[in-house]
């Protein structure tokens, strides 16, 4: 009695329930039958298919009778179904000459819950289908025969098959290896017989035979099928021998010989060539020998010969299991990401630290052709925290260590590692032609102070990320500079602040990059004088470096040429107050650029400066007329280091300010609170710098008066400030142009002494 | 990185609003903001000017000459004009007291039904005989349409909504239609509520405006019929259309995200928008209302703040949450303490916070006051806020 597994007692209750309601479409032919295989079941059915028939495709009979493979796991393991013959061999979907193949993926498309009757379902779909001759549309991925591998010997495919194979015949040549364990090969290149030439080629090589049609049938397991399936093909027996009498010469005694054998199956996408399915047949080095007796005696030794017929007839075929890696088939798993953008490009990255090891493997996975890694610190032992180094790295430069990392990762991108010292010398130790993006992850002042005085002398002409994060990791923040954007991070920075405060002061991601000094407390890891950083684990790190990875990107890809954008962004995790917005997002263009007249310092003017000066031009020409004269204050920065002024906003002339055509007398009511609110407001990085007027109808060089005005704010006020801009708009009625002049307080005191020593009367 | 949509919501508040709207206008125009607004939404006192500026080319200083002279010899008077020195003042007695005798025989029957329906008698005929009398007589003329007269022959002429003269500018003018409680907005595109459709005749813009400033406690709504499109299907209804502040005094919600022109007219959802309110803000707590008058107004004014606060909420939201790039709200009632930074020479809230919203004429001072604050709080938000724009 045959005993039944509760699947497949529920198996027999739903194919009965199928049959009952089927109108005899579906019979069951004989009860339920053992299996060889142990536990499983066979049942035996005959399904009517005279109506799926069209001429087009299978050409069923009225009723076709197919098996059913039962799994005592059923309904967890899906049935297999066979046709109980094999006159559909050679078709699409037919394994092995009978075995139909429902599911692309039964993981995806099987549901054990629908049982019989969903398989059933599916077992109608692929009747209808193949009775139309619609198995194969033209996009799908076909079934490539199949061969069941019994050597332990792997075959990675690197090269591209030779082009058009397909209608040149069957294509004969060698397969070059590259050994990389002593069980696996790289296939790196196919030559042509004709082009094989007598030199020794240096690497292992195999046999290669590329059918130009697809092979009917599964790959066989005996040699003897082998040599029928190669014959029926249309390659002779004969040169068949010739190849495996010449390749038995090739290895050394020890070795195996192998055969590359590939029938064209598969298509990357609709309309393109059928490029081949690749199998190889590993030939053991017994066999080999027998091989070089029978080529050494010329066909004579007769031990040798009986050796080799007994293994045609007898053995069983050895494949290898093959992993495809060619980029005519395989479609990258990355592909159409933000990072695939980076495949081919070359990429400095300054910094090689948290964000920096992280960033650096994304990068070299995305297929980089170049990166270049500069940093030079060394490996510690506390950063193994959240660094990518090993305990083996302590102690050596971190650039080094890292190279080494993922020269074994192994992509085909060339690493190189630079560890000089960023604060010294930065950008200007690349030649920017050879480069496709700059990738700054040093979260260093002294870095970003060198870049913003490199660019001064050379704008940097191609996208550049700047990625860090904040004091406990909660926060990522990302600066891109594009390439026409002619100031470095320092400016972006500085840009970005002044934006963040002006329309989301008070937001805990402000805050988090900008906090009040007196919040501030330095973290310092290692006693002693140990370089500051941030408190974050290697989760923090890998999400955020991934994340502001992407977010840069993906800006690249959208910003104007010539803008620059600030992103701060919250980990999901992150206890901030505001739930809402977790992305605070800036995109700016550079200021314009003048220079200052009297001690060359470069003067950046806001394109909102320029608004608020025409505002007021226009208000003047309103109220009074375009001949009057007027201005107001300067709000902005006078930044020494880099010898900048930045000019960030102006005002209107304050109420008790005198104008007339030839004057103007700018007045103080209000001015302090106005300048008050203008520190708080900017996160004090704008404050009052200097005085505004115009010339309506005449240059802009300072009048006698102008320099009276300059005098009494430097040296006759309470609080004099060290030093303050005038910035004279000459021929403001007309073509406005902006004069900007730097008076430092002891210059006037130096006029002062000279024109008395002079004797001069002023 | 492309520019921000602008949308320009002008807020209802009579001759008042006018004034601060004008001063509003001259610091947008000063800034170039004016010309870059891409929606101008007018409510009540503030369509006035809004359409005074959108349906005509002229220089800006000349269109400040004219809103200054309109403002200083009075709306009322226009009125007063029409009413008495034309064909108007018949057609509005008989308008008058035809509807006056329906209204009170409708009435009339309307009691009748109660009264039976106390003795449990119920005739089903009284109501649509009721209903009939009432649109019989339909009030085809009043003050409101001696206002339309005079905006015509003053300022607008035949023109019609959708001969803008600005270039690329959307026009919207707000008004409400008390039979079914509903927006109706006269808009350059298209005009109409959504309950009946769209209007197939393009109305004028003297229409439009009158309708829009028909404060309902001095003027009568306009009544008439009107022809309209709704899903391929046209229908003649009867309108009641009265001021636009009784539904939206501050004008947004035509320029609001999230609205679909499938179901409303004039749906133009904007990305930045500037709303300057002639609203008087935070009451003094003075108002006694003892019985039922002052009672009813003092009611009718709650409700009205409480959907002008909601509002203002709404546009705080949606500037938190992304939907909107951000908004600026110059408001004549705003506290001066609150403004970030206080112009030294501002002209303060207490200066021109009492100057009632009716159309007398206004003195130049007070014109001045009431434009010159108007600019100060749009310049200070402006370059406080969105100095970019």
């Amino acid at each position: 009695m045959l005993e039944l597994s509760q699947g497949q007692q529920l198996a027999l209750r739903q194919l009965n329930d199928i049959v009952a309601n089927s109108n005899g479409v579906l019979e069951v032919l004989e009860p339920a039958t053992e299996s060889k295989s142990k536990g499983f079941i066979w049942i035996r059915l005959s399904l009517e298919t005279k109506n799926y028939r069209t001429g087009n495709g299978l050409a069923f009979r009225d009723r076709e009778r197919i098996s059913l493979h039962l799994h005592p796991d059923f309904p967890f393991k899906k049935p297999d179904i066979y046709f109980t013959h094999t006159r559909f061999i050679g078709t699409p979907h037919v394994q092995w000459g009978n075995s139909i193949c429902l599911y692309q993926s039964s993981e995806m498309e099987y549901d054990p819950s629908d049982g019989m009757f969903g398989f059933f379902d599916r077992v109608e779909q692929w009747v209808r289908a193949a009775g139309k001759g619609e198995l194969d549309p033209d996009d799908a991925p076909l079934h490539p025969p199949v061969a069941y591998t019994t050597s332990s010997s792997r075959f990675v495919v690197r090269a591209d098959t030779p082009t058009g194979i397909a209608d040149n015949g069957i294509w004969i040549g060698r397969a070059d290896l590259r050994k990389i364990r002593d069980d696996r090969f790289d296939l790196i290149g196919w030559t042509n017989l004709d082009d094989w030439g007598d030199a020794d080629p240096g690497h292992p090589i195999a046999a290669a035979i590329l059918f130009d049609k697809p092979l009917a049938t599964e790959f066989p397991t005996k040699v003897n099928d082998l040599f029928k399936l190669v014959e029926n093909e249309g390659l002779s027996f004969g040169l068949l021998y010739s190849l495996l009498k010449l390749f038995s010469l090739v290895g050394s005694e020890e070795e195996h010989a192998y055969f590359v054998l590939g029938a064209p199956m598969r298509r990357k996408a609709a309309g393109e060539p059928l490029r081949p399915h690749l199998t190889v047949w590993e030939i053991g080095p017994d066999t080999l020998k027998t091989l070089r007796a029978m080529v050494r005696s010329k066909g004579e030794d007769e031990a040798a010969r009986d050796e080799l017929v007994k293994w045609m007839v007898e053995a069983e075929v050895r494949w290898c299991s093959v992993l495809e890696d060619r980029p005519e088939i395989v479609i990258r798993r990355d592909g159409g990401t933000l990072l695939a953008s980076l495949s081919g490009k070359r990429v400095v990255l300054l910094g090689c630290g948290a964000l920096g090891s992280a960033v650096a493997e994304m990068v070299l996975r995305s297929g980089a052709a170049k990166l270049r890694l500069v940093d030079c610190g060394i490996v510690k032992p506390g950063i193994l925290a959240r660094q990518r180094y090993a305990d083996s790295d302590i102690g050596s430069a971190k650039v080094n260590a890292l190279q080494v990392h993922l020269q074994v990762i192994g992509l085909e991108c060339v690493v190189t590692a630079d560890n000089g010292n960023l604060a010294n010398q930065a950008l200007s130790r690349f030649d920017f032609k050879e480069w496709d993006l700059v990738i700054d992850a040093t979260a260093s002042a002294s870095v970003t102070h060198r870049i913003e005085e490199e660019l001064k002398a050379q704008n940097l002409p191609i996208p550049m990320l700047s990625m860090s994060v904040s004091a406990a990791a909660e926060c990522g923040s990302l600066l891109v500079k594009m390439p026409q954007y002619s100031w470095g991070l320092h400016h972006i920075a500085r840009q970005a602040k002044l934006e963040a405060f002006a329309k989301d002061t008070g937001h805990s991601l402000v805050k988090a990059f900008w906090p009040e000094r007196e919040t501030v407390k330095v973290f310092q890891p290692e006693p002693g004088c140990s370089a500051p950083t941030f408190i974050g684990s290697a989760a923090d790190i890998d999400h955020h470096a991934a994340g502001l990875l992407n977010l840069g990107l993906s800006r690249i890809e959208s910003l104007a040429l010539d803008a620059a954008s600030l992103d701060l962004v919250a980990a999901p995790w992150s206890r901030l107050d505001d739930s809402k917005r977790h992305r605070l997002s800036y995109t700016f263009k550079g200021y314009a650029r003048h220079n200052e007249q009297r001690h060359c310092y470069a003067v950046l003017r806001s394109d909102v400066a320029a608004l608020d000066m025409t505002a007021e031009l226009k208000r003047i020409t309103r109220t009074r007329s375009n001949k009057i004269e007027t201005g107001g204050l300067i709000f902005g920065e006078i930044d020494d280091a880099h010898r900048v002024i930045w000019v960030d906003s102006v005002s209107g002339p304050p109420p008790d300010s005198t104008a007339s055509e030839t004057q103007f007398l700018c007045g103080t009511a209000g001015t302090k609170e106005f300048n008050a609110f203008k520190v708080a407001a900017s996160g004090k990085s704008s404050r009052f710098i200097g005085i505004w007027h115009t010339h309506p109808i005449s240059r802009g060089r300072p009048s006698q008066d102008d320099l009276h005005a300059m005098l009494a704010l430097l040296h006759f006020q309470e609080f004099p400030p060290r030093q303050v801009v005038m910035l004279i708009v000459g021929y403001a009625a007309t073509r406005r142009e902006e004069n900007y002049y730097l008076y430092r307080r002891n210059e006037f005191v130096l006029i002062a002494q000279h024109e008395e020593e002079d004797g001069g009367q002023q | 990185m492309s520019p921000p949509k602008i949308g320009l919501a002008l807020s209802g508040g009579g001759s008042r609003a006018i004034a601060f709207h004008l001063g509003c206008l001259r610091a947008l125009h000063d800034r170039g903001i004016l010309d870059k607004v891409a929606v101008l939404s007018g409510v009540s006192g503030g369509s006035v000017i809004a359409a005074l500026y959108a349906y005509s080319d002229e220089p800006f200083e000349a269109f400040a000459c004219r809103v200054e002279a309109a403002l200083s010899r009075g709306i009322v008077w226009g009125i007063a004009r029409e009413t008495f020195l034309s064909f108007e003042l018949p057609k509005i007695v008989v308008a008058t007291v035809l509807a006056g005798v329906a209204a009170i025989l409708a009435r009339t029957l309307q009691l009748m039904g109660w009264l039976l329906s106390l003795v449990q008698i119920q005739p089903k005929w009284l109501e649509p005989i009721a209903e009939q009398i009432l649109d019989f007589a339909p009030r085809f003329a009043s003050f409101t349409t001696a206002f339309e007269r005079h905006l015509v022959r003053r300022y607008f002429g035949d023109r019609r909504m959708d001969a803008v003269g600005r270039r690329e500018l959307s026009v919207v003018i707000n008004a409400a239609e008390l039979r079914t409680e509903t927006a109706f907005r006269y808009g350059s595109v298209d005009s109409g509520c959504w309950r009946f459709g769209r209007l197939i005749e393009t109305p004028r813009v003297a229409t439009a405006v009158a309708a829009s400033a028909a404060f309902p406690a001095f003027l009568p709504a306009l009544d008439h019929y009107l022809t309209f499109t709704k899903y391929g299907v046209e229908t003649k209804h009867r309108v009641i259309i009265t001021d636009g502040g009784v539904y939206d005094n501050l004008g947004v919600s035509c320029m609001l995200p999230g609205r679909s022109s499938e179901f409303s007219t004039n749906a133009f959802p904007v990305d930045f928008i500037i709303a300057c309110d002639a609203g008087q803000g935070m009451p003094s707590g003075a108002r006694r209302p003892t019985f039922w008058m002052s009672r009813m107004l003092a009611t009718v004014i709650t409700i009205h703040r409480r959907t002008q606060t909601m509002t203002q909420n709404l546009l705080h939201r949606m500037a938190a949450s992304g939907e909107i790039q951000g908004f600026l709200m110059p408001y004549l009632g705003q506290r001066d303490s609150a403004l970030p930074v206080r112009p030294a020479d501002l002209v303060s809230r207490d200066q021109v916070v009492d100057y009632p919203t009716n159309f007398n004429p206004m003195s130049k001072r007070s014109i001045d006051k009431l434009s010159k604050r108007g600019e100060q709080l749009t310049r200070c938000l402006v370059d406080t806020y969105a100095p970019e724009l």
